[in-house]
């Protein structure tokens, strides 16, 4: 990394841990390089030979942030496997709380993370 | 007296505890008045490592990960786990019934080794932590009840009861009754029984009270519909990491 000159070290308030590194000259970015430098934590080889119940238990963990669309996608692949339909209602009821997970994450970045240090 | 200085810090998690912390609007600008936060990745840019508590979220899962816990347990008077993923090991530990190789292999196929990896512990198999807040995610009231305790110089709360005693405070029907499989009989409470209460069987995030009678526990579960593997894998879905030589 001894070629670039500006380092940020796990950026801050963002879910996760991000490292940016530039190398610039007159100015002017030459190159940027961002690494996720988060743990793996192998959630697929977590999911082999367990229920479909426990399997909303362990994706909803994944990501604090959206545990909605883990648990709603993990559900749908469940409904797949077993050739199961939902009803319109039921679909009509994911997408709302699809909705209001990303109304509240959004809500919550932008005014407890992001606004307080806009001057 | 100033006010003590308080940091948060994340290792493999998916920060949702700090989240808690974050979202807990109107108690958390109050708990502001008492404390000075010195350092918040995740919601906070200003960084200083002269810190009297440290919360400390996620599981530990590769060496860089010990020399980061070590250095903040040398700048730390006090060190608090937060969470599952720092208290039992969490959701991360399932990974640990297989042997780490097969799991990278398992996700990355040929490019396994790109990423480091050990076994997923808890905090306190590389520091000394002076208490636990459990749960996945933590209870909020239960976080800030830690706070006030801490600030009058107490230890941390520890709730030695099972979710059961909360569920009926509740008064909510017995899931077990309805023939869901819970594990709030042999659960650590403290969650104020959040799950059942919403409906919800207790998956154990908390961790198990001491003393739990895991035969009696284990033949309910079984009267109620089971099959002694499904009941295996329910128990470890945030209880898998086994200290070495035991069956803890």
């Amino acid at each position: 990394m001894s070629e670039y000159n500006i380092h940020v070290h796990h950026i801050t308030r963002v879910e996760g841990h991000g490292d940016i590194h530039l190398k610039t000259s007159n100015g002017a970015v030459e190159r940027a390089s961002f690494n996720v430098v988060e743990a793996p934590r192998y959630f697929e080889a977590a999911l082999v030979g367990r229920s479909h119940y426990e399997v909303k238990d362990i994706v909803t963990r994944i990501c604090g942030i959206c545990a909605c669309g883990h648990a709603l996608s993990s559900v749908r692949a469940s409904e797949a496997a077993m050739n199961i339909e939902p009803s319109e209602q039921t679909i009509d009821l994911r997408k709302l709380v699809l909705h209001a997970e990303n109304l509240s994450s959004h809500l919550g970045v932008l005014t407890l993370c992001k606004l307080p240090t806009v001057n | 007296m100033s006010k003590p200085r308080v940091a948060f810090f994340d290792f493999a998690s998916c920060e949702g505890c700090q989240l808690e912390v974050i979202n807990f609007e109107t108690e958390f600008l109050d708990i502001l008045g008492h404390i000075d936060i010195v350092q918040f990745r995740e919601a906070m840019t200003e960084c200083s490592w002269d810190i009297d508590i440290s919360f400390i979220e996620g599981s530990i899962t590769r060496e860089q990960d010990e020399a980061r816990l070590k250095k903040i347990r040398e700048n730390s008077k006090l060190v608090i786990a937060l969470g599952a993923c720092a208290c039992t090991g969490g959701v991360n530990a399932i990974r640990n019934h297989y042997p780490i190789d097969k799991v990278k292999e398992m996700v990355y196929g040929d490019k396994k080794d790109y990423f480091e990896s050990t076994l997923a512990r808890p905090i306190d198999t590389v520091i000394k932590v002076d208490g636990k807040i459990p749960g996945c995610p933590i209870d909020r009231f239960d976080f800030v009840k830690t706070v006030q305790s801490l600030l009058v110089g107490k230890g941390v709360p520890k709730h030695n009861y099972p979710v059961c005693w909360e569920c009926r405070l509740n008064e909510n029907e017995c899931l077990l009754t309805l023939g869901q499989a819970c594990l709030g009989p042999i659960t650590q409470g403290g969650c104020r029984a959040i799950e059942p209460t919403w409906g919800s069987p207790c998956n154990g995030c908390r961790g198990f009270v001491d003393e739990a009678n895991m035969k009696s526990a284990e033949e309910m579960l079984l009267k109620h519909g089971l099959t002694v593997n499904d009941l295996k894998n329910y128990k470890t879905i945030f209880n898998s990491f086994k200290k070495e030589g035991t069956n803890e």
